[in-house]
């Protein structure tokens, strides 16, 4: 298998089970999904279908009930706290629908924190980093402002090059436009398309079909299962029927 | 380094967000912390230090003991202390003792307190003069002018720091005194009250006797030598005194203890126990600053999240909380340092006159260096502990909800445990310190209202030393003491005056020994020890001591009639137990020659030595019959015994200016100021303080959880009211959760309060560590505290709008 070809994600068989008190709820059931890398994958389906909670274990936020997990070729299912942190912090990069900027730093400490998480990196290769990632956003003129002084759309772009800084594996994003009006939703996917162009492997949970249709491949989630996109169809009409 | 200056930048970002909440708990680490370090930097001064001689491990005092009698452990005897400087256990052994002499100066007589010391005392000690000499071995035996010894404090007070006083010649109780030294300005020793004189100790009369026990040797041990072999060695000592003098050596032993457990050891007890309280409020202020920054990190419960989710791992998040919560300690430490640098001054000034002067360090003390590390660890310490819980929480945030677009504010069950634990064990806290506080204060009230067998109300005492060589006749001493009740009896506002040798209460006196008529002690007859005071004749009747049986003593006991005294019903109990004292002989043994006197009269108790000691024997002579030139005068008085010290001492003047009038005061006064009431008023005084700290910092505590509470409950609440509950049943739902915790901490601290007690029980008196009554009254103020913090917030429920309440998020 060459490079290209190797998948960046594997995952089979994966469950998720809830517990609340004396109720199970199945969020995933036998998930197989398969990410290269370079890929831009997008995860939509209805909502409580499961799409958010795969991403977090893709994201190793939360870990499965059953089944395997590896990621860029390492076994991450079952690994320790301290373990996934690492991982996260390297090999990851997260977009969140409500960009999650942490409003007493400034946009250039935002995108800045995840670096100060590695051991032994200089602090001119941080600065480095964090501008680079900034320039590519466009938000290098926003260094010393406040989360609470940009727009949506100006947060969500923060959040990206914040994603970016670390030179991850791979991007994940949740409802990037959630919070977004619909021209700074299509900004922001502008933007993750030239990421994708230039090499990035992009992981996208959306329900919006428009934004779905930005990506190599689609894969539809049902009730914690993978479905083909003819089935999501014919479900859905029985459901609503 | 570069991510601690960053979590450095980070949390002081957070102190500034928050002023209001960062001020908050400064303050209340300033109190905790400050209250600690208060408390260490005086007690550190007073007793932690060591003690400020040459290798003071070294130093031990020797008492004497007696198996039997009421007194079993006393000073030593000269001739014994001789025998014993002859051991070979001992490097160096030195004695000393203490007294008030009348100081003659041009300026008029003054009478002071002066230290004095066998020859080898301070050099047992390790102190050398700063200007001439310690005492020569001459001046101990020899009888000629006293070597007199200054303090470095009384050499600047009075003679400007002159370097030219060795030589000079002092006038003491009308004898001749030379200079030979000055000590350095560091040394103190506690027993003799900072003493501006050191007298050498001329051997000769009365000290010369084997049963005259009034010496307090300090030894040296020689090096290699423990304490346990140097008692085992003088015990042989005592064995072979016991055998060469049983008269006055039969079942007296020897006993050894270090000096620092000498002068600290009753101390130790109340340390630990102040230690303990400050240290109990420190706790409650972290469980009250840890529960603040509980419901603080709930609001930054999503800032956490975002950090893991970049890659944070615990211990970094932990790190990051704990700097802030370091920083919080340290501004409160800094601020608890500049509290204790205003409360030490305040801490001092609380202390008597009297305990100053034996407690020297103290005098003007502030917080100093080693205190500064005290309070750095404090600081230190405090932020971790309070630091912990936010850190146990942040543990369990679920990462995937928390990053969700909504993230509830509802705080999850762990919060409330931690939060509803940290309530329980400040109220379990402060239940420990409010009923270790009840039984001291109880104890001290039961040790006021203890009858000591006289009246104390509106009584003036005075000393007077009449002098030596214009008093040497007896007649000469008994007119003036005539002469000076008549002029005091006769004064307005005055109901009575009296004499006695040793004022009651007052802390000195002496015991003497004796034997029973028939039952003469060398054969085989038993011996007793009981308290002797020389009195008037009307001393009974002025003090309001009333007369069991027989009669008072009177104007027909004079010097040429029968010797006879009164005793007390201590004495009469425990010498004629189910006998008649009237009519009996006792026998005092001090000297080997018959000296009988007959019991004439028995009265009600009086206590004469401490209130929290029960009544011991006292017999009772009258000056007739054992002339003393030195006595103290008491004045009944109608009103405020004060406003007649200018009217008697006057009297004194008008009589003989020569004579010297010292300690005057009232009798409440005595009371008041006794190291006693010390040893029982300060520590309650400080405990019920703290504990009333404690209390309200637990009831805040409470307050602010139910408040929380409240408001994070607010939708659920308004649910509730939307299904129909009444305001009195939401009322009841937080008032109940309020009392609930209150109640499990009550159950816990009353569980700790008797193991409290337990430790404080020597320091109690007509109490028990688990009197029921303190026990009540603490749960009983506690829940009116609990229901008024309660109600605050339950009232603000109860006033929740449903219609807004359901839209809360």
């Amino acid at each position: 298998m060459t490079e290209a070809a190797q998948p960046l994600i594997q995952i089979q068989d994966m469950t998720k089970v809830f517990y609340t008190d004396e109720i199970e709820t199945h969020a995933l059931s036998g998930i197989h999904l398969s990410v290269s890398k370079g890929e831009y994958v997008a995860m939509s389906g209805p909502s409580g279908c499961g799409k958010s909670t795969l991403l977090s274990i893709i994201g190793l936020l939360d870990t499965p009930t059953g089944g395997s997990y590896s990621l860029n070729g390492k076994t991450v299912e079952n690994l320790d706290f301290a373990e996934r942190s690492r991982i996260r912090n390297q090999e990851i990069g997260f977009i969140f629908q409500s960009f999650n900027l942490i409003g007493d730093l400034t946009v250039y400490e935002n995108v800045e924190l995840p670096l100060t998480y590695r051991q032994k990196m200089p602090a001119p290769d941080r600065k480095a980093r964090v501008m680079e990632a900034l320039e590519r956003v466009g938000m290098a003129h926003r260094v010393r402002h406040y989360p609470s002084q940009l727009s949506g759309g100006q947060q969500q772009r923060v959040a990206v090059a914040r994603a970016l800084g670390g030179k991850p594996s791979i991007l994940l994003a949740d409802e990037p436009t959630g919070n977004l009006d619909s021209r700074n939703g299509e900004a922001v996917m502008e933007l993750l398309q030239n990421l994708h162009r230039e090499g990035a492997t992009i992981c996208m949970v959306t329900h919006d079909q428009r934004f779905a249709k930005h990506a190599q491949r689609e894969v539809h989630l049902f009730d914690g299962k993978v479905v083909a996109e003819e089935e999501l169809k014919k479900l859905l009409q029985e459901t609503s029927a | 380094m570069t991510g601690l200056l960053q979590d450095l930048r980070y949390a002081m970002r957070q102190l500034r967000k928050g002023p209001g909440f960062a001020l908050v708990i400064v303050l209340m680490l300033a109190l905790g912390i400050g209250a600690n370090t208060a408390v260490f930097t005086v007690l550190s001064a007073a007793l932690l230090r060591p003690l400020p001689y040459e290798k003071p491990e070294e130093l031990v005092q020797v008492w004497e003991t007696r198996t039997s009698g009421g007194v079993q452990q006393m000073e030593a005897s000269y001739p014994d202390f001789v025998d014993m400087r002859n051991s070979q256990v001992f490097a160096q052994l030195g004695g000393y003792s203490r007294t008030t002499m009348t100081l003659s100066q041009s300026s008029g007589a003054e009478q002071v307190v002066v230290g004095l010391a066998t020859t080898g005392f301070f050099e047992t000690l390790g102190v050398r003069p700063i200007l001439g000499r310690t005492y020569l071995p001459s001046e101990e035996t020899e009888q000629k002018a006293g070597a007199i010894l200054l303090s470095y404090g009384g050499w600047q007070r009075r003679f400007g720091g002159d370097p030219t006083v060795i030589g000079k010649t002092l006038t003491f109780d009308g004898s001749l005194a030379t200079v030979v030294g000055v000590l350095p300005k560091d040394f103190q020793f506690g027993p003799t009250n900072s003493a501006d004189f050191w007298q050498s100790l001329q051997i000769s009369g009365w000290r010369l006797r084997r049963n005259a026990y009034w010496l307090h040797p300090v030894g040296r041990l020689k090096a290699g030598v423990s304490l346990r072999q140097a008692q085992s060695a003088l015990l042989g000592v005592a064995r072979q005194l016991e055998s060469q003098y049983p008269d006055s050596n039969a079942g007296v032993a020897v006993r050894l203890s270090s000096l620092r457990e000498e002068l600290l050891g009753p101390m130790r007890l109340i340390v630990i126990v102040l230690m303990a309280t400050v240290g109990f409020v420190l706790l409650i202020t972290c469980a009250n600053v840890a529960g603040l920054l509980l419901s603080r990190s709930v609001p930054r419960q999503k800032e956490i999240s975002i950090r893991t989710a970049l890659g944070a791992g615990r211990a970094r998040i932990a790190r990051q909380l704990l700097t802030e919560s370091i920083l919080l300690a340290s501004a409160g430490g800094g601020a608890g340092l500049l509290a204790a640098y205003w409360a030490v001054p305040a801490i001092i000034a609380a202390v008597p006159q009297e305990a100053m002067l034996s407690m020297p360090a103290l005098q003007g003390l502030t917080v100093r260096g080693e205190v500064l590390w005290f309070s750095f660890v404090v600081s230190l310490l405090t932020g971790i502990l309070f630091g912990l819980a936010p850190i146990l929480q942040t543990f369990k945030i679920d990462l995937r909800q928390s990053l969700q677009e909504v993230t509830r504010s509802a705080t999850g069950t762990l919060h409330h445990r931690l939060r509803s634990a940290l309530v329980i064990s400040e109220v379990a806290l402060a239940v420990v310190l409010l009923v270790s506080a009840g039984l001291m204060l109880k104890s001290l009230r039961r040790v006021l209202n203890n009858d000591p067998g006289f009246n104390t109300q509106n009584l003036l005492t005075l000393a007077l030393v009449l002098p030596d060589k214009a008093y040497s006749e007896t007649s000469r001493m008994l007119n003036f003491q005539h002469l000076l009740l008549q002029r005091a009896n006769s004064l307005p506002g005055v109901m009575g005056a009296a004499a006695v040798s040793v004022v009651p209460l007052s802390g000195a006196g002496n015991t003497s020994r004796f034997d029973l008529e028939g039952h003469p002690k060398s054969s085989g007859g038993e011996e007793y020890e009981a308290n002797t005071r020389d009195i008037t004749p009307n001393y009974f009747s002025v003090m309001g001591i009333s007369l069991r049986a027989g009669r008072f003593l009177n104007g027909t006991d004079t010097e040429k009639s029968t010797h006879v005294v009164v005793v007390n019903q201590a004495m009469a109990d425990l010498v004629f137990p189910h006998q008649n004292a009237i009519g009996k002989r006792i026998n005092f043994t001090y000297t080997s020659d018959p000296n009988l006197w007959q019991i004439v009269g028995v009265v009600g108790n009086e206590n004469v030595g401490r209130l929290d000691e029960n009544p011991s024997p006292v017999i009772y002579d009258t000056f007739e019959q054992s002339p003393s030139n030195y006595f103290s005068l008491l004045v009944r008085t109608q009103q405020n015994p004060a406003a007649q010290v200018n009217a008697v001492t006057h009297a004194v003047r008008e009589i003989d200016p020569d004579v010297p009038v010292y300690g005057i005061a009232s009798m409440a006064q005595i009371i008041s100021e006794s190291p006693m009431m010390m040893l029982r008023s300060y520590p309650a005084y400080l405990l019920g303080v703290f504990a009333g700290l404690a209390l309200l910092l637990a009831v805040l505590g409470l307050y602010a959880l139910l408040a929380y509470s409240v408001a994070q409950r607010t939708r659920e609440l308004g649910i509730r009211m939307a299904l129909g509950a009444q305001q009195r049943d939401v009322l009841r739902l937080i008032l109940a959760n309020g009392v609930k915790l209150a109640m499990i901490g009550t159950v816990l601290g009353i569980a700790g309060a008797l193991a409290a007690g337990q430790v404080i029980a020597s320091l109690l008196f007509g109490v028990g560590p688990a009197d029921v009554p303190t026990f009540a009254g603490v749960c009983l103020v506690l829940m009116i505290a609990v229901i008024f913090a309660s109600y605050i917030p339950a009232l603000r429920a109860t006033r929740i709008d449903p219609m807004v309440a359901l839209r809360y998020e």
